[in-house]
């Protein structure tokens, strides 16, 4: 613990928490207190709506996903992982991919960054619709694609085969611009020194990005990683416009969302679930940042 | 106070300081203007009127709303929308009961099988919940309920003596079927009365290049072909006032164990769903409910058939005004006599008793009632009409319909289910039936009915 | 290795087309697509979904905007956007600061409560049940305290704080600068890359919020273009050139605002290099490194 210097001898006490009253009070508020509510609900077998009987019932949501109708929430937690685990990986190989070739001078080269990064701006409901359009097997480009070069045909987000690969590469798509960011900022704080002494040793490309550029992003790989990965643990909007959970495409927070605002709204089981991706993303999390830093440390 | 204090190294923070400042004089400009053009609308009058995504229907309800405001100056009509698919209704409906922040509210009605008994500990949810906690308001003597049709107000809406929403809609869902005239015609086919008469006529389109059946497979739809046969099969020839007992009796065995979905009649209807279903277009998995009517439409020359109910009638001729069309119930037995027309209440008006504009919120509906409007509404919508005085109007597809409405009964409910039951408890999962999935039909009854008996199990 | 002039030109020439194939054919050309159809009537598109309009009109634009109302539905996007993400990076420095240079008895504690109180499970439902007691639901002042308060700064500054030398605190604490004087004037302006990335990421993430506004603001005037475009897609379903247009309409400022900031986005990002500062994120402060 250090003290603080700033303030008068009879200020300087109180300054650190004068600091941080604003910004606690409001998460306090806005984060703490919807969250302890969540894990009350979680316990009972409340509906939702209002008037209802709130019906507490211990831990019988937790029992009942474990044991009777275990399916759908095994099946969810997986697809999460799965999910997490594909749009992370392509992310980072994307958007260091993209990194280096767009990370040069110029004019053109930052439109070209700026048309990578402009999916983002467009919000979820216009990716959304924008991507049914797109992959409508009856009237879209894709199929006339597939069909023309291939003769083949696909249901695509229909197909439970290709439909969770379907939705992550539309997730990369909308994402890598700012993974890419991320690795130039990397990228430009790489010595240039380094560079020229391993060209002068006559090291090739691929030894050059083994032994100086992937080590020395480490940092930004971190942030990378842990930002993609605990977005996509919580991700729902994106699935419930493209495939609305359907297809193996059930994640646990759409699972989630759909128990609480579902036609047969299950609120109490709902907050159940939100209890376990909390509980998911905390494991993961922790693990991730845990090995990312240890990395870090080693390199 | 000494500015040159704070300074690192003699440089200006003005550098940074003008883009933020600038920022926030834009950001500010942009709030007063934002909240100068919204604080009309938070009047204190203001009805807030809220329904799901249906073209026709939502139109329909803004020439409502115009005309209320014109007869109520100073009222403001305040209609949200969103669409069923993609949760956006739920999401809607679940927050504006939340907020207390709606007086005219559109509901799935749940009748008289949304109420399990209490020995099923089963907490429902919208509408049937609001119901018995009391707060919906009970319409049974309002003025304009006089228009309706008691016996389908009380089938849908009421509860415990007390009637409580406005029956708007009517369609049929569950069984639905459309077709073109001009194919069927083509190769000299009439409606089919018969299950076995709509494979002949399929394999006759089949051979001659037609694919038979359209459906919007990515959002459940083929689940109208699958329950519409087992409604008929179920019901056969039994009269429509005895439907209601029929489907409770249904729902009680199926919780004490005594019919499952592995029985004889959900097999039948399995294998005939498959039959159909080798006629329906390739990767009908990704085609969806909000496209495939246009999509139906557009093609005069194929597809003779479309599963969809008749709720999307206008979509349906707004995609393609010249096409010759009609609508029927589809033949799951080869009876005739059984091959009825199962109804579905749609779209029921509710008022919650917590409204902050209640009164306004019944006039409202007594506008909507006045049977010229209500006669403009069944216009628009292609519902069947649920006022006495009000008749089904004659669309150019409701021929077939208006003929067979005479022994048209209420469709079957799905039996209860504990909170937190997998999907297909309730009813045989056909989005992962094959074709549209890949587990065979006889296996997902199967998966059916361990669920359901697992789910009734832990729940008791 | 001499290379020819000719060769350098080609190597240039074919990384500008990979990245030109890649950036607009990749990224650029799906939005195209949707554009393209804003351009064809409705039984035009009907009839051919994926060529190229034959005869261009500009009726869906007109109908789209009467109505759509998508003016005032943009200005709440960024009036949404950008006020919650200023006082999120506000508070955020203010709450990170003392935790990072350990004030509190606590601090590891304090870092590791708040960075996980992030991803604690958000009842969406006893958010507006406490909304609507506070009188936050469905008015712009209640969504904007909703969203500023909720914010996740915190993770992005901890780190970078750490990497600015104590030495200037005590130097400033010296010379009598206030607390408050010195982080706005002195911490701040240090940790623009930082903020930048932060500033980025939140606005990008508060303007592409649907299921908030969906579910806090119910009169139409309060809505974001999010909302708004979402209430327009499903009114006119399967009208894809309607819903085109409309999303057009909604694009072509962000994409001007975009255009026009990209590069100071970028540079922000990426300017730590100029700095020479450490790594946007590092672990939590250890007790060791009290002075």
């Amino acid at each position: 613990m250090t003290a603080c210097p700033f303030g008068t001898r009879r200020t300087r006490r109180w300054i650190p928490w004068l600091s941080i009253s604003v910004p606690a009070l409001g998460w306090l508020v806005f984060v703490l207190y919807p969250s302890a509510a969540t894990v009350y609900y979680s316990l009972t077998q409340y509906s939702g709506v209002p008037g209802a009987p709130v019906d507490y019932c211990g831990l019988c949501n937790y029992r009942m996903a474990f044991t009777s109708v275990s399916g759908p929430t095994w099946e969810a937690l997986k697809v999460t992982l799965v999910y997490a685990a594909g749009v992370t990986v392509l992310q980072i190989v994307f958007g260091l991919g993209l990194a280096m070739l767009l990370n040069r001078r110029g004019r053109m080269f930052s439109l070209y960054r700026a048309l990578v990064f402009m999916p983002q701006i467009f919000s979820v409901t216009i990716v959304g619709a924008l991507f049914s359009l797109i992959l409508d097997p009856i009237t879209g480009p894709a199929e006339k694609i597939l069909h023309g070069l291939f003769g083949a045909s696909s249901a695509f987000l229909g197909d439970s085969n290709i439909s969770l690969l379907l939705i992550i590469l539309i997730n990369v798509w909308m994402f890598t611009g700012y993974t890419m960011l991320i690795y130039i900022a990397g990228l430009r704080r790489i010595p240039r020194e380094l560079y020229e002494a391993a060209a002068l040793d006559g090291c090739g490309w691929w030894s050059r990005f083994r032994r100086i550029t992937w080590p020395m992003l480490a940092a930004s790989t971190t942030v990378n990683v842990f930002l993609t990965a605990m977005g996509c643990l919580g991700e729902y909007a994106l699935i419930i416009l493209l495939t609305d959970g359907q297809f193996g495409t059930q994640t646990i927070g759409m699972y989630m969302f759909q128990q609480a605002f579902g036609q047969q709204s299950q609120l109490g089981y709902g907050s159940m679930l939100a209890m376990l991706q909390f509980a998911m993303t905390l494991v993961i999390g922790g693990v991730v940042l845990w090995a990312l830093r240890r990395r870090e440390v080693q390199l | 106070m000494r500015p040159d204090v704070c300074r690192l190294g003699g440089r200006s923070p003005r550098r940074l300081l003008r883009p933020l400042a600038a920022l926030g004089v834009a950001a500010v400009t942009a709030s007063v203007l934002a909240a100068c053009s919204s604080g009309g609308a938070s009047a204190k009058n203001t009805l807030n009127i809220v329904e799901w995504t249906n073209a026709a229907a939502v139109t329909y309800t803004q020439q409502i709303d115009a005309l209320f405001e014109k007869e109520h100056p100073g009222v403001t009509v305040n209609l949200q929308t969103a669409p069923t698919a993609n949760a956006g209704w739920p999401t809607l409906e679940s927050s504006v009961l939340a907020s207390k922040n709606v007086d005219v509210l559109a509901e799935f009605p749940p009748g008289p099988a949304g109420y399990p008994p209490s020995y099923t500990h089963i907490s429902t949810g919208n509408p049937a919940a609001l119901v018995t906690s009391h707060q919906l308001v009970n319409m049974a003597n309002e003025p304009f309920m006089k228009y309706y049709n008691k016996t389908n107000a009380e089938y849908s809406a009421g509860y415990d003596g007390g009637i409580y929403g406005v029956p708007a809609a009517e369609y049929v869902n569950v069984g639905g079927m459309w077709y073109k005239k001009s194919l069927l015609a083509k190769y000299h086919m009439s409606v089919p009365t018969t299950y076995n008469q709509f494979i002949a006529d399929c394999k006759v389109f089949k051979a001659n290049g037609i694919t038979p059946v359209f459906v919007a497979g990515k959002d459940g739809y083929q689940n109208i072909l699958f329950a519409g046969i087992y409604n008929q099969l179920i019901m056969q020839g039994t009269p429509a006032s005895d439907a209601t007992t029929l489907s409770l009796n249904r729902n009680k065995a199926f919780w004490q164990g005594k019919q499952e979905w592995t029985d004889p009649v959900y097999q039948t209807t399995a294998s005939e769903y498959e039959q159909v279903m080798q006629y329906i277009e390739p990767e009908a998995a990704g085609v969806s409910a909000q496209t495939a009517p246009a999509e139906w439409a557009v093609q005069s020359n194929d597809y003779p058939f479309f599963i969809d109910g008749s709720y999307d009638g206008n979509t349906i001729t707004q995609a393609n005004p010249s096409l010759s069309l009609g609508f029927f119930a589809f033949p799951g037995t080869n009876n005739p006599a059984w091959n009825r027309a199962p109804l579905a209440p749609d779209l029921t008006w509710t008022v919650p008793t917590w409204a902050k504009h209640k009164t306004l919120a019944l006039q409202w509906l007594a506008l909507f009632s006045e049977p010229s409007n209500y006669a403009g509404w069944v216009k628009a919508t292609g519902s069947l009409s649920t006022e006495t005085s009000v008749p089904t109007p004659a669309l150019k597809w409701t021929d077939w319909l208006s003929a067979h409405m005479n022994n048209a009964y209420d469709a079957l409910t799905t039996p209860w289910a504990p909170n937190g039951a997998p999907v297909d408890a309730t009813e045989p999962n056909t989005t992962a039936m094959q074709p549209i999935g890949s587990v065979p039909a006889a296996t997902a009854l199967q998966d059916s009915t361990k669920d359901y008996l697992n789910a009734v199990k832990g729940a008791k | 290795m001499r290379r020819s002039a000719r060769d350098r030109l080609l190597r240039a020439l074919g990384v500008h087309s990979l990245s030109f194939v890649i950036s607009a054919g990749l990224f650029a050309l799906p939005i195209v697509y949707l554009a393209l159809q804003a351009f064809k009537s409705y039984p035009e598109f009907l009839q051919n979904p994926t060529g190229l309009p034959s005869s261009w009109t500009f009726a869906n634009f007109t109908s789209a905007w009467t109505e759509g109302d998508f003016g005032p539905e943009l200005i709440n996007s960024l009036v949404y956007a950008l006020i919650p993400d200023v006082v999120t990076l506000l508070l955020g420095v203010f709450l990170a600061f003392p935790i990072s240079r350990g004030y509190f008895r606590f601090s590891n504690v304090l870092y590791a409560f708040f960075v996980f109180s992030g991803f604690l499970p958000a009842g969406l439902i006893p958010l507006f049940v406490e909304a609507r007691a506070l009188h936050l639901y469905n008015n712009m002042v209640g969504y904007l305290v909703l969203t500023s308060f909720a914010g996740a700064g915190f993770f992005f500054f901890v780190g970078y704080i750490k990497s600015i030398p104590r030495e200037i605190d005590e130097a400033a604490a010296l010379e009598g600068c206030g607390y408050f004087r010195f982080i706005t004037r002195i911490i701040i302006p240090q940790m623009r890359p930082a903020l930048a990335a932060f500033a980025v990421f939140g606005f990008v993430a508060s303007w592409n919020n649907l299921i908030l506004p969906l579910v806090m603001l119910s009169n139409q005037s309060l809505w974001p273009v999010t909302r708004g475009l979402y209430g327009f897609m499903s009114q006119y379903t399967t009208q894809w050139p309607l819903i085109a247009a409309g999303t057009v309409i909604v694009a072509i400022p962000v994409l001007i605002l975009f255009g026009l900031l990209q590069r100071h986005l970028v540079e922000g990002v990426a300017g730590g290099a100029v700095a020479g500062a450490q790594p946007v994120t590092q672990g939590p402060p250890s007790t060791t490194d009290a002075a």
